[in-house]
């Protein structure tokens, strides 16, 4: 069998390493979680806002429509928008999605321990960029 | 023996895949918002087709994230912000859950991916702010179009597995974008460098703003421009691919989840049946015959960009 092997430079391999680790802890724990959240949520272990049958009926609606029902509904109701069983169930998906964040967070203490200024830069505006998308600084 | 009954399994799971996909486009519609079908038959259905495609994808040599969202947008009878909002959450755990073997064997360049990331992640923020702002008729047909253009770069774009690159351009070299290429274990490693690097950022910008905008995985074109125009070797090409598409996937994603546009119902199974399906797909991929299924895959991305341009322009609704 032809194996294939390539490597980046020498140079590279510190955080290679580090950033390889830190994505595959957040692929273990996040994948993990992600089906047993969606048995939670599909078996109705906690409390929803909506139960998904009733979700089924309304995802023609699109994302806009289907939030401001949602807001309506909880207002008129008195309750929030989001109960633990949502919470549950979105919770991986949000922790797949901080991978990346903690991932060049990471590889920017490597950068800077070896004084590469340039990677150091790009890694920390990466890092920033997605932490504003993550706080919903982009409407 | 083996080889044949292997075969077979395969051209009955094309069967069943395209009965259940016709099965779902002729009751979609008619039973999908009446809340009266039990909802884990749709995530059960859910299941079963980002199975089977994520098993076609790597068989036909694309990403499973590229032929999700016109596959699913064509079956099911979700909005399409659901869908495209799926597309991603699918493009970012296949993404993240390869990208550590890809790294640790050296199949990914981090140095080669983090520059072009950077400018495609902005840009795939944008998409994902313009594509759920502009009208949906818009976005399905703009889809549409997109998906054609992802057949004819299928069909017409050649691979270069290592086209050695006599002289880097002064930005790669700035940044010291380079590595060693060794075939295989019996071969002399070859030192292997970029060009075109302020062209190929350009491109990722614009690939970067469709995987936002559509919610597709973009291996279909962070591959040809990494190998192509900035002269990557192909395997490091198609490792590299996976970095930057989990960088952009999970940029998009946020705006996403902060519009209410990730609804675990059908974000989940398809994660799971996508990575499950590209796992066995790999397994199978040394056995079948994947030409004959790229051209499935082919004519399936076709079908599904063209039924997405006639919804988006209201010839066929």
């Amino acid at each position: 069998m032809d194996v294939s092997t390539m490597q980046d430079s020498g140079k590279g391999r510190p955080e290679r390493a580090v950033y390889a680790t830190v994505m595959s802890l957040f692929a273990a724990v996040g994948l993990a979680a992600l089906i047993a959240a969606f048995f939670i949520y599909a078996l109705q272990l906690l409390p929803t806002f909506r139960p998904p049958q009733e979700t089924v009926a309304l995802w023609h609606l699109s994302a806009d429509q289907l939030a401001a029902m949602t807001a309506r509904e909880a207002r008129l109701s008195g309750r929030l928008g989001l109960a633990s069983g949502d919470l549950v169930a979105i919770a991986p998906v949000i922790f797949l999605a901080l991978a990346t964040i903690f991932a060049f967070l990471s590889v920017s203490v490597v950068f800077i321990r070896r004084k590469n200024g340039w990677y150091a830069f790009f890694a920390i505006v990466q890092a920033a960029i997605l932490i504003l998308a993550a706080a919903g600084v982009f409407p | 023996m083996r080889r044949q009954s292997i075969r077979r399994l395969l051209l009955l799971l094309l069967l069943v895949f395209f009965a259940v996909s016709a099965l779902y486009a002729e009751t979609g519609n008619s039973v999908g918002s009446d809340g009266q079908t039990p909802w884990w038959m749709w995530s059960l259905g859910l299941f079963i087709i980002t199975f089977l495609l994520g098993m076609l994808a790597v068989l036909a040599g694309v990403g499973g994230g590229s032929v999700y969202v016109p596959a699913v947008a064509a079956l099911f009878p979700f909005n399409l912000d659901f869908v495209r909002g799926a597309g991603l959450i699918v493009a970012l755990t296949s993404a993240i859950a390869a990208g550590p073997r890809l790294l640790k064997s050296g199949l990914a360049s981090l140095r080669l991916s983090m520059p072009l990331a950077l400018v495609s992640s902005l840009f795939s923020i944008l998409g994902a702010l313009v594509g759920l702002s502009v009208p949906q008729n818009i976005v399905q047909a703009a889809l549409g179009v997109t998906m054609m253009v992802i057949v004819v770069v299928m069909v017409a774009v050649p691979r270069n597995e290592f086209a050695a690159v006599r002289e880097a351009d002064a930005l790669s070299a700035r940044l010291g974008i380079h590595g060693v290429f060794q075939e295989n274990q019996s071969s002399a490693p070859t030192q292997w460098k970029i060009k075109n690097t302020p062209v190929g950022a350009a491109l990722f910008m614009v690939i970067g703003f469709m995987a936002g905008m559509f919610g597709l995985g973009a291996g279909w074109a962070n591959i040809p421009v990494l190998n192509l125009v900035l002269g990557a070797p192909l395997k490091i090409a198609v490792g590299t691919s996976s970095l930057i598409l989990s960088v952009n996937a999970s940029a998009a994603a946020w705006v996403y989840l902060h519009r209410g546009a990730v609804l675990p119902l059908v974000a989940v199974p398809s994660a799971v049946g996508m990575m499950l399906g590209s796992r066995i797909g790999a397994r199978l991929l040394t056995v079948v015959p994947s030409r004959v299924v790229r051209w499935v895959v082919i004519a399936f991305l076709l079908l599904a960009g063209l039924r997405s341009l006639l919804a988006g322009t209201g010839v066929w609704m």
